[in-house]
């Protein structure tokens, strides 16, 4: 795959070979993936694919049989022959330049918005907890939520939780943020508020971003590269013209038709 | 049934009612630390203290309390453990109730879902932050009904604590029948005292129990 020099390459994310089974079975099968700073990737495919398996890999979430992840020059994945085992200082250190958001949201039930918002600014990066907090309202503004900084997530619909959860996110000014189907648990007239959220993030901010999405037309609309998987390799990847509208690749075709006959 | 009596003794009776009170609530104190401790242990798969900590259940579990406080109470005076009866009763009731409570925080430490943890280690939250500020403050509202009625038991279970000379409200009530022979009257009104007290405090646990899951925030 050829990428064009980048002016941030201390931020780009590289996947090289990597490898992952859980038991018997290979969830991921080599894959390789490149993520210059700033840039948005869109990985698709059939559920069991492996998507969301390269994203928490990525997170550090999960170990990685072989291969290597790296964040700038510094290597993030963790492998099972502990060569790469760090310090917890060290690993929190590189986790608190990568954000997630998950499917379920995973908010914290026994906190209010905006408490969820500010714990680790507060907790792992040390601010003053008023100025995390002018700052974590400022961010909820940003997701139009501002009014429901008090709410607890019980409190609030499933979209408005997914917007605090992308808010928490961003509280840690990571560089690179990673959704994993972000839209999946919504009802369908909440998906909107959520993938406006993320498409005024994609045009305001220098973040990278790795997606994980069955939205096709959101993929096409937010990313410059769009990566097809099935069976945890890639099958095809290309900008989302060449991915989504004019693929040749006969797997990639009948998966959106698939999708679109939904 | 002699009320006269029961006004000449009262006195004796409310004294060894406060020793059963006080050892309760201190057992308590021990039982809700020390389960905690092994329930935290457990979940962090701490080498050598988790192995320690399943055979201290299995030990104390398969065991009478009425053999572990007869072990308190003889054996260790003679390996130079000078505590007074008082202290061991409430030491090994303590200690028993452990097991239980234990298991009761272990199992709402489960209960809390894997995404909070990973929530919590994507955005760097320490081992520690995470417990304090996320897992605990969402297993403590499931497990303070259990751990109600575990008080409860131990109340009553505090009177094996005469078997070894403690003078708690059973303990007194024995050696007042025995200089009075007024068993009637003595043991109904300690039956009853212990009655009026745990009674009313399991409507109050099933009561805190049905307003925690009323409500129980959900994410």
């Amino acid at each position: 795959m050829i990428v064009e020099p980048t002016f941030n390459d201390a931020e780009r994310l590289r996947i090289e070979g990597v490898s992952k089974s859980f038991g018997n079975h290979q969830v991921l099968d080599h894959v390789s993936l490149d993520l210059p700073a700033g840039r948005r990737m869109a990985l698709i495919g059939p559920s069991g694919s492996g998507k969301t398996t390269v994203l928490r890999c990525v997170a550090m979430l999960e170990m990685i049989d072989a291969g290597a992840i790296y964040l700038g020059d510094r290597r993030i994945s963790v492998d099972l022959t502990g060569r790469t085992a760090r310090s917890a200082r060290d690993l929190r250190s590189i986790r608190s330049k990568i954000g997630m958001v998950f499917q379920h949201f995973n908010l914290f039930p026994n906190m209010t918005a905006i408490d969820n918002v500010t714990l680790a600014p507060v907790k792992v990066l040390g601010i003053e907890k008023a100025h995390a907090r002018d700052e974590g309202l400022q961010i909820l503004a940003s997701v139009g939520l501002a009014e429901k900084a008090h709410a607890y997530p019980s409190q609030l619909s499933g979209g408005q939780q997914q917007r605090v959860a992308i808010a928490r996110a961003l509280a840690m000014h990571p560089s690179l943020l990673l959704f994993d189907e972000v839209t999946s648990a919504l009802d369908p007239e909440l998906v909107g508020e959520v993938l406006e959220v993320v498409r005024k993030l994609a045009e305001t901010s220098p973040l990278s971003m790795m997606i994980v999405t069955h939205e096709m037309r959101f993929a096409a609309d937010i990313s410059d590269h769009v990566v097809f998987m099935e069976a945890g390799r890639i099958v095809e990847e290309g900008t989302p013209e060449e991915v989504l509208r004019s693929s040749v690749n006969e797997r990639t075709r009948k998966f959106l038709h698939r999708i679109q006959l939904h | 049934m002699s009320l006269r009596y029961l006004w000449n003794v009262h006195s004796q009776l409310l004294g060894g009612l406060r020793i059963t009170v006080q050892a309760t609530l201190i057992g308590m104190g021990i039982a809700v630390l020390l389960g905690l401790l092994i329930a935290m242990i457990r979940l962090l798969r701490i080498p050598v203290l988790r192995q320690l900590s399943v055979g201290w259940i299995v030990l104390v579990r398969n065991t009478p309390l009425l053999a572990q406080l007869f072990f308190l109470f003889y054996v260790l005076p003679s390996y130079g453990v000078k505590l007074n009866a008082y202290w061991l009763g409430t030491i090994g009731l303590g200690c028993h109730y452990s097991c239980y409570t234990a298991e009761a925080f272990r199992g709402s430490f489960a209960a809390v879902a894997r995404g909070q943890w990973e929530a919590a280690t994507v955005l760097g939250l320490s081992w520690r932050t995470t417990f304090a500020k996320v897992v605990l403050p969402q297993a403590l509202p499931a497990v303070v009904p259990t751990l109600g009625n575990y008080l409860i038991s131990m109340f009553k279970d505090s009177s094996i604590l005469s078997a070894i000379t403690v003078l708690e409200l059973l303990g007194t009530t024995q050696a007042l029948a025995s200089q009075s022979f007024m068993y009637t009257t003595l043991f109904t009104a300690m039956g009853l005292t212990y009655l009026c007290i745990a009674y009313p405090a399991s409507i109050g646990v099933r009561r805190l129990e049905k307003r925690l899951s009323g409500g129980r925030r959900v994410a």
